[in-house]
């Protein structure tokens, strides 16, 4: 987050085509079929369909817009699929291009980037992909989502210098905040991980669970946490609950990755 | 909620419908009659109307009533008939509103509003309980009209609901219902649908609609409502045990916050809508009429949003009874760890003392089931600190008691159950608590009140499911005290009456244990064989056959005897068992003298048992069999072996054992295995060189504890060669150049008392400590406790010593040091005031035979002492001058008791005598150096001034 321009500077001449989106401004008027091309806060848009009023070139300010209701692209509802499959590589494919794509139209009410970039970044988690995480956070330009906003600062805050008691309550706040948002998943996991680490193997289970428990939506997130809970039962001395939470993973997921390391630690394990 | 004039609202018990009114003309305007009349009627409608839109229906009705009284007539008049119609309606004046909607149907079939007023003449019915004339009107509507009729089919639905016709209800919705709902009146069908479904276990139907239902949530008028048909679709589920589903539908509930800004963003589109209408009628001023009644439904709608929306926030959020319900159904999956999660957010989150009470209740449930006994026992206690008579009570402090319990803390699980029993006079729970308390009461030792539980669960449950345990654990409490008076005669009522109970082989062993206590062994031996023939196999077999040993012993039957113990041994025993009949048997055949039999028996031990905790004792018995069978030399290389293989290994400390008998064995020279051929054998004997011969190779004894070991093999050595300074000096090394972190328990013990002599507190109480940290299970924890208590006396932190003495005995069993540590106590106990205690104990001391010696001289100085200190100086001087009568050996208690002998002479008023034991004192050569002979020259210079 090194910026604190709006993002309709930071985009400056961001050009996108998007067709059969409708297009609601401010004063009532619905524009459909317009292909729209964003440069700074300016949006230009040039209607497809032949009219008398909207076949000419119209350029409005960003603030003029109320929203857009964009055609949801195929890559998104696959994106959607995979993440609820559990498959977070999938998932993070198609999720990254449309993030990509809508990037610009981020400050429009209606837009599909916000979702986009939730999965894909719920992803990058799952997949444990460190340092695209870190660099996505290092980059991130500032929206009025506070939810993402929230998010990136506490992914940012796992490489922070910060005393451990401090990063540890922040995660803490967004859980009570809403257990089920991301930033509470992003912090169940960071609260897990740690909590393995130190061998606070009751702590990690408990954080590991609430993903399923409270965020039953992020199932993208449920295998590395299932994995969390199989490692905290081993540590435990839990072998029977380990090898319960492993089964669960194998049904629930049959195709994730984790499940191979559950097996692993399970024929590893005393 | 009211039926509006022209605006549609959901409506009461979701069964309102929608009613409009396009702008009212005043019939009366057109009326026949007078003008006057006509502007009576004119502004009595005004006021109607007027009474309506303020919701004064009954007095909007009783007008527009009293308009068709005085013949109010003309176009309007349609108008004027429904409106009056649903006045009624709204004053809850149903069969008014009945009559009138009827009314309104016969006089306009065709009419503009004839949809509404079927719905509400078939509302009216329903609510006057006519529900099947309700029905008709419902399935009539829907055949007539297009209009209404996605109303009528969810209203008529709810009716069939109502009155049991489930199936029906389904059918009609399933038919009705489009794909994706898109209407109000859809969603609502497709609620009432999903709810039917799940009531009739179409669980992934159920699921799939309530999925489809929340897609809507932002568009719907009722948000409120949506969100709360998850937790309805979800309890529905739960009923039916399709418990992961339940959990499925109640992961779709918002939170509050959620709904709230659903809410109000949706009454910022109605606004936004509004503002749009009055903008379009000032550009189109042809649409006012059209854009006008739109807004009057939309200012409705508004309204009711906004008192959604106050309700919303005045009112309790989802969040406790959802959490509730998932804790209840993860529980029921046996999902315990997730309960917990869920509970403890709960927890976390503001909540009214009611639901405190029930998440720790759940919290407790969850960890006993996990059995996490410490997390219980905290949560237990903070529940019953925060909830004393909360209404789980009693089921939390069972839990708790079951889990002590269930963890062996006998105590904490008596208090728990002593004190469910005292307030419960009867339930459910009640045999159990008694048995568990009575059993608590039983593992702690104290019998006779077990006894007196046991007793009470029988005369409250005679037939009861513990009965026959309860009786029997009364005669083994008889037992147990040692009563076998009593006890004998109870088991044998026992085995009469339940000859095939499970704990008849545990009754008949005990009955020839009291035989074997009355001194009885015949009737043991007896008892034995017959318990063999009739429990053969038993668990028990090993213990019978060792006590059948000892009878056999007893009877001097030693060969015998040795034969029951190797059959113990055979017999899958216990390690404490194991232990026991193995050096009972070898002892009976070291007393036979057959010591190949003895060689065997232990020979076979070590080969079939080489880890076990005897081990070491084992080749102890066994080389020192080799040796009476004249292997000594044999012996002394299988000892070598032996120490070899254990000397770095911390944990076999009976390795100083081997050592020791080593060193003695290698002491003397060894006898020629034939005489010599001339009279002296003149080779010479190095008993050090014949000792190193047998130790391990410096490379295998590099290390601090077999450096120590062998340390110790040398002061042994030297004990056994009568050379005690050198034994000593040896321990010293160890002492010295050993860390205690690298001994072993034996080393450790020894050598912290050897500190303790050289006054070296801090460094003893180092090892004292480190043998109760390191070997908490050790025969020798008496030395450390002793040890530290000897410390604390010599510090004068009297309460200190006796804590320890008492832990000595308590905790260590207090089996080597028993005679330091009562001595030690007897002091504590006298310097905390505590004499007559102290003088008890001093007494045991001196009439224990065994501890004959300086413990009894001492004991006899202290009995003195606390004399002395009661003013009974006479019986003191007794005390004192047997000490230095009987006990001349210990000079220095010899010295003080002259002193203070002296000292009662003075206090008695008898100088000279005081003299004369001074002078007594300081001409005795053996005592003339001690520092009691120059504090006795000092007070006889003094008594000589005087």
């Amino acid at each position: 987050m090194k910026s604190s321009l709006p993002i309709f500077f930071a985009v400056a001449c961001a050009a996108t085509a998007l067709g059969d989106d409708v297009y609601y401004k401010a004063d009532g008027k619905v524009l459909r079929g317009l292909t729209l091309r964003r440069q700074e806060n300016l949006v230009f848009g040039k209607s497809i369909v032949p009219s008398a009023a909207s076949d000419e070139m119209q350029i409005i300010a960003v603030q003029q817009i109320e929203r857009i209701a964009f055609t949801e692209p195929a890559a998104l509802l696959e994106a959607r699929k995979a993440a609820l499959a559990g498959d977070a590589l999938a998932a993070l494919e198609k999720a990254s291009s449309v993030a990509q794509e809508h990037r610009p139209w981020a400050d429009i009410p209606g837009n599909l980037w916000r979702e986009a970039i939730r999965i894909q970044i719920a992803s990058m988690l799952a997949l444990q992909r460190d340092p695209e995480l870190r660099a996505l956070c290092q980059n991130w330009i500032p929206t009025e989502d506070l939810e993402l906003e929230e998010t990136v600062r506490l992914l940012s805050l796992q490489t922070s210098p910060m005393e451990k008691e401090t990063i540890q309550s922040a995660y803490q706040k967004a859980v009570a905040l809403n257990p089920g948002s991301l930033p509470a998943v992003v912090s169940y996991l960071a609260m897990g991980k740690s909590a393995l680490e130190s061998r606070q193997w009751k702590a990690a289970t408990k954080a590991f669970l609430s993903v399923p428990i409270f965020a039953p939506h992020w199932k993208v997130l449920h295998p590395p946490a299932l994995l969390g809970v199989v490692r905290a039962f081993l540590g435990d001395g839990q072998r029977p609950l380990a090898a319960r939470y492993a089964e669960d993973l194998k049904s629930d997921f049959p195709h994730a990755p984790e499940n191979s390391i559950a097996e692993t630690l399970l024929t590893q394990a005393p | 909620m009211v039926l509006a004039l022209a605006t549609s609202i959901p409506g009461m018990l979701g069964l309102t419908p929608c009613i409009a009114q396009t702008s009212p003309t005043s019939p009366a305007t057109e009326a026949t009659a007078s003008n006057a009349q006509g502007s009576s009627l004119n502004e009595l409608y005004k006021r109607s109307l007027e009474h309506f839109s303020k919701g004064n229906f009954a007095e909007a009705a009783s007008g527009l009533q009293e308009m068709l009284t005085q013949g109010a007539s003309g176009n309007g008049m349609e108008s004027l008939h429904f409106t009056l119609a649903a006045a009624w309606f709204n004053a809850r004046e149903h069969a008014k509103a009945l009559a009138a909607f009827s009314d309104y149907v016969k006089r306009y079939p065709e009419g503009a509003r004839i949809t509404d007023a079927l719905l509400g003449l078939a509302q009216c019915q329903t609510k006057m309980g006519h529900k099947q004339a309700a029905l008709a009107s419902f399935q009539e509507l829907s055949r007539k009209t297009t209009v209404g009729k996605e109303r009528a089919v969810w209203m008529q639905a709810a009716l069939l609901k109502d009155l049991g016709k489930e199936e029906d209800a389904l059918k009609l919705l399933r038919a009705s219902l489009p794909a994706v709902p898109q209407t109000e009146d859809q969603i609502q069908q497709a609620c009432l649908l999903a709810t039917l479904e799940a009531s009739t276990g179409k669980v992934e139907t159920a699921l799939q609609l309530l999925h489809t239902v929340f897609q809507r949530l932002p568009n719907t008028d009722n948000p409120l409502q949506i969100n709360g048909l998850a937790l309805e679709v979800g309890d529905l589920l739960a009923k039916r045990k399709s418990l992961k589903e339940a959990l499925r539908a109640y992961a779709l509930v918002r939170q509050k916050d959620e709904i709230f800004t659903l809410q109000r963003s949706r009454l910022q589109i109605l606004s936004r809508r509004h503002a749009g209408n009055l903008d379009a009628m000032r550009a189109t001023p042809s649409r006012i009429p059209e854009l006008q009644a739109a807004n009057e439904a939309l200012a409705a709608s508004f309204e009711e949003g906004k008192k959604l929306l106050e309700q919303l926030e005045k009112g309790e959020s989802l969040l406790r009874p959802l959490r509730m319900r998932q804790a209840r159904v993860y529980q029921e999956l046996g999902r315990f760890w997730e309960s917990i999660v869920v509970l403890e957010n709960l927890l976390q989150s503001p909540h009214p003392p009611d639901a405190r009470e029930e998440i720790l209740y759940g919290l407790c449930l969850n960890h006993a089931e996990l059995k996490n006994a410490d997390e219980q026992e905290t949560l237990s206690l903070r529940y019953l600190k925060e909830f004393p008579s909360g209404k789980n009570r009693e089921a939390v402090q069972w839990h708790l008691g079951n889990s002590r319990f269930q963890r062996a803390d006998w105590a904490g699980a008596e208090s728990v159950f002593a004190q469910i029993a005292a307030r419960q006079s009867s339930g459910a729970t009640t045999p159990i608590t008694l048995i568990l308390w009575a059993h608590s009461r039983f593992a702690l030792g104290q019998f006779a009140s077990a006894q007196e539980v046991y007793a009470d669960y029988l005369k409250r449950y005679p037939k009861g499911e513990y009965a026959q345990e309860a009786g029997y654990r009364i005669a083994l409490c008889h037992f147990f005290l040692g009563d076998y008076e009593k006890a004998h005669p109870a088991l044998e009522t026992f085995v009469k009456a339940h000859p095939h109970s499970v704990f008849a082989p545990d009754a008949f062993y005990r009955i020839a244990v009291c035989y074997q206590a009355a001194n009885r062994p015949a009737e043991v031996v007896q008892r034995c064989a017959q318990w063999e023939k009739q429990f053969q196999g038993d668990a028990l077999s090993a213990e019978v056959f060792s006590l059948w040993g000892d009878a056999l012993a007893v009877m001097e039957k030693r060969e015998e005897a040795a034969a029951a113990y190797e059959r113990a041994l055979t017999s899958a025993p216990s390690p404490e068992v194991l232990q026991y009949a193995l050096f009972e048997a070898n002892k009976q055949y070291q007393k036979l003298g057959l010591w190949a039999k003895s060689s065997r028996l232990l020979g076979d031990f070590l080969q079939n048992h080489p880890q076990h905790p005897s081990e070491v004792t084992a080749v102890y018995w066994l080389a020192k069999a080799m040796a009476k069978e004249g292997k000594t030399a044999d012996a002394k290389q299988f000892l070598s072996e032996k120490i070899a293989a254990s000397l770095r290994d911390r944990s076999r400390d009976a390795v100083e054992q081997l050592l020791s008998q080593l060193a003695q064995w290698c002491a003397k020279r060894p006898s020629p295995a034939a005489p010599p051929q001339s009279g002296n054998d003149a080779s010479p004997y190095d008993p050090q060189e014949e000792f190193s011969r047998f130790l391990p190779k410096d490379s295998d004894a590099n290390s601090p504890l077999a450096m120590g070991r062998i340390f110790f093999g040398r002061s042994e050595l030297a004990r056994y060669m009568r050379k005690p300074k050198e034994a000593i000096q040896w321990l010293d090394r160890i002492a010295d150049e050993i860390p205690a972190t690298a001994l072993g328990a034996g080393l450790l013990a020894q050598v912290g008392d050897r500190l303790l002599e050289r006054g070296e507190s801090a460094k003893a109480l180092s090892f004292y400590q480190e043998l109760i940290r390191s070997f908490p299970k050790t025969e020798l924890l008496d030395f450390a406790y002793n040890g530290i208590g000897q410390l604390a006396l010599a510090e004068g932190q009297y309460a200190k010593a006796l804590e320890a003495f008492d832990d000595a005995v308590g905790k260590a069993g207090a089996t080597t040091k028993l005679k330091e540590v009562t001595l030690g106590k007897g002091k504590a106990l006298l310097e905390l005031g505590r004499t007559e205690e102290a003088k008890a104990l001093f007494e045991q001391v001196g009439s224990t035979r065994e501890w004959r010696g300086e413990a009894t001289a001492e004991s006899v100085f202290f009995l003195g002492e606390i004399s002395f200190r009661k003013g009974d100086y006479p019986l003191a001087v007794q005390y004192f001058q047997r000490v230095f009568v009987a006990y001349q050996r210990y000079a220095s208690l010899v010295a003080r008791a002259y002193l203070r002998t002296a000292d009662c002479f003075e206090k008695m008023g008898e100088p000279e005598k005081s003299l004369a034991h001074l002078r007594e004192l300081v001409s005795r050569e053996k005592l003339s150096a001690l520092r009691e002979a120059d504090l006795a020259r000092k007070r006889i210079e003094a008594l000589q001034a005087q």
